[in-house]
């Protein structure tokens, strides 16, 4: 177990240090404020966007519209910029090798890594949940919530309404991740390992454009990232957010398993 | 071995799974009794919203009915995409209204609808003294797809 918090401290301490994650962070803080400022100075909302038209009218609205964009389009790419090559990257350098001579186990090193990918890319999710959530309350305030249902919903209960949201939003997102760590693993490529679980995000997207078959629409990704509607609606309804942990932890399990059997069995002298 | 066995094993549970999807997937999860119902309680809910942010009496109106149609897919009268609503109440203070609703329906259960001709009206919240689009003419709503109702009869 301390074989594995050590390697997790080390990679924490490389992914923190790398340029990539630093920028997408960054960019994460700036851009609900960016958002909102330019929305506040044009005269019509989105309104053709869930919460789109309480955007002036409530602080929260920011952070929950935010939500949705992300669901839609960042989520997968913020998975992917940070976990796509954390494996690939040792193989890219050349440095697996001498990884796995020192005293730490094949094992180890996977979950090491695994907890590491994980860990930064629940923090991207919590850092753009306080910036957008900050960027409402900062810009338009903390008026009641008008819910999907209707309902206004005082200000102090939306904190934990909006929070509740983002939590839920946080399995799917490890699914993206567990799947660029696996094609970081499979692949060995850092470029693959990033575009892939991309564009595995835009065909999911894409497919939920589609008047096609509801019952693929509920096996992708998307559809337990959007669970979090029925959670504020009311009267709320929690059938697709227990739908969707099963069908994320699907994701994980399978995209888990699948790059630590490549990884076991890698030949890295070869390499 | 171990890798006929796994084929062995996989093939069925993939045919299973094909058959599941293929079956199941013969009911829309946008239905028009599902859009129907959730239409018409977040309507009266907005109403009542708008009156409690105007500082009124909070009344619901008595809704008399509420149709809607799907626009693109008339023939399955079911799926994502524009529908219209049209929604017959009578106001607390007894006037009749036949209001036409545009109601745009994501594949993910959730819709904006718009009161066609009111779309951009706005009222004074009384608690935070500022103009706000009003909830009794265009709202947000999302309907629940597990609830098992798939009846798709029009």
């Amino acid at each position: 177990m301390s074989a594995v918090a050590a390697v997790y401290r080390v990679e924490c301490r490389k992914l923190i240090a790398q340029n990539r994650v630093r920028t997408v962070l960054a960019v994460l803080v700036a851009a609900p404020w960016i958002f909102i400022v330019l929305l506040l100075h044009q005269d019509r909302l989105p309104l053709e966007t869930l919460y789109g038209r309480y955007l002036t009218t409530t602080g929260y609205a920011t952070s929950l519209v935010t939500l949705v964009f992300a669901t839609q389009w960042v989520f997968p790419l913020i998975a992917s910029l940070i976990s796509g090559d954390i494996f690939s990257s040792e193989e890219t350098q050349g440095t697996l090798k001498t990884i796995l001579t020192r005293s730490v186990g094949r094992d180890s090193v996977f979950w090491g890594k695994l907890g590491a990918a994980f860990s930064f890319t629940v923090l991207a999710v919590a850092v753009l949940a306080v910036s957008s959530l900050l960027a409402g309350l900062v810009s338009v305030g903390g008026q009641p919530v008008t819910t999907v249902g209707a309902t206004l919903v005082p200000g102090d209960h939306a904190v934990g309404m909006v929070a509740v949201s983002w939590v839920i939003v946080v399995l799917p997102v490890l699914g993206f991740a567990a799947m660029a760590v696996a094609v970081s693993i499979v692949t060995r490529s850092s470029v693959l390992g990033v575009i892939i679980p991309v564009v595995i995000g835009l065909v999911m997207q894409m497919y939920t454009f589609l008047n096609a078959w509801d019952t693929v629409r509920h096996l992708l990704l998307n559809t337990p990232m959007s669970a979090w509607r029925g959670v504020l609606d009311r009267p709320a309804y929690l059938d697709p957010l227990q739908h969707g942990v099963l069908v994320s932890l699907g994701y994980i399990v399978v995209a888990t398993a699948l790059g630590f059997v490549v990884f076991r069995r890698r030949n890295v002298t070869a390499g | 071995m171990a890798h006929r066995l796994c084929w062995r094993a996989a093939v069925p549970a993939a045919l299973a799974l094909g058959m599941v999807t293929a079956v199941s997937g013969c009911t829309p999860d946008v239905t028009r009794e599902r859009v129907q119902d959730d239409v018409s309680t977040t309507f009266v809910h907005s109403y009542k919203t708008s009156q409690k942010m105007q500082d009124r009496p909070v009344e619901a109106p008595k809704l008399s009915s509420t149709v809607c149609h799907n626009e693109l897919n008339k023939v399955a009268d079911a799926g994502p995409g524009s529908w219209s609503c049209e929604i017959k109440y009578t106001a607390p203070d007894g006037e009749h209204h036949d209001d036409e609703f545009v109601v745009l329906v994501d594949s993910l259960a959730c819709y904006q609808a718009f009161n066609g001709a009111k779309r951009d009206k706005e009222i004074l919240d009384t608690t935070t003294h500022r103009k706000v689009p009003d909830p009794a003419v265009g709202f947000d709503g999302c309907f629940n797809v597990y609830d098992g109702r798939t009846n798709t009869a029009k």
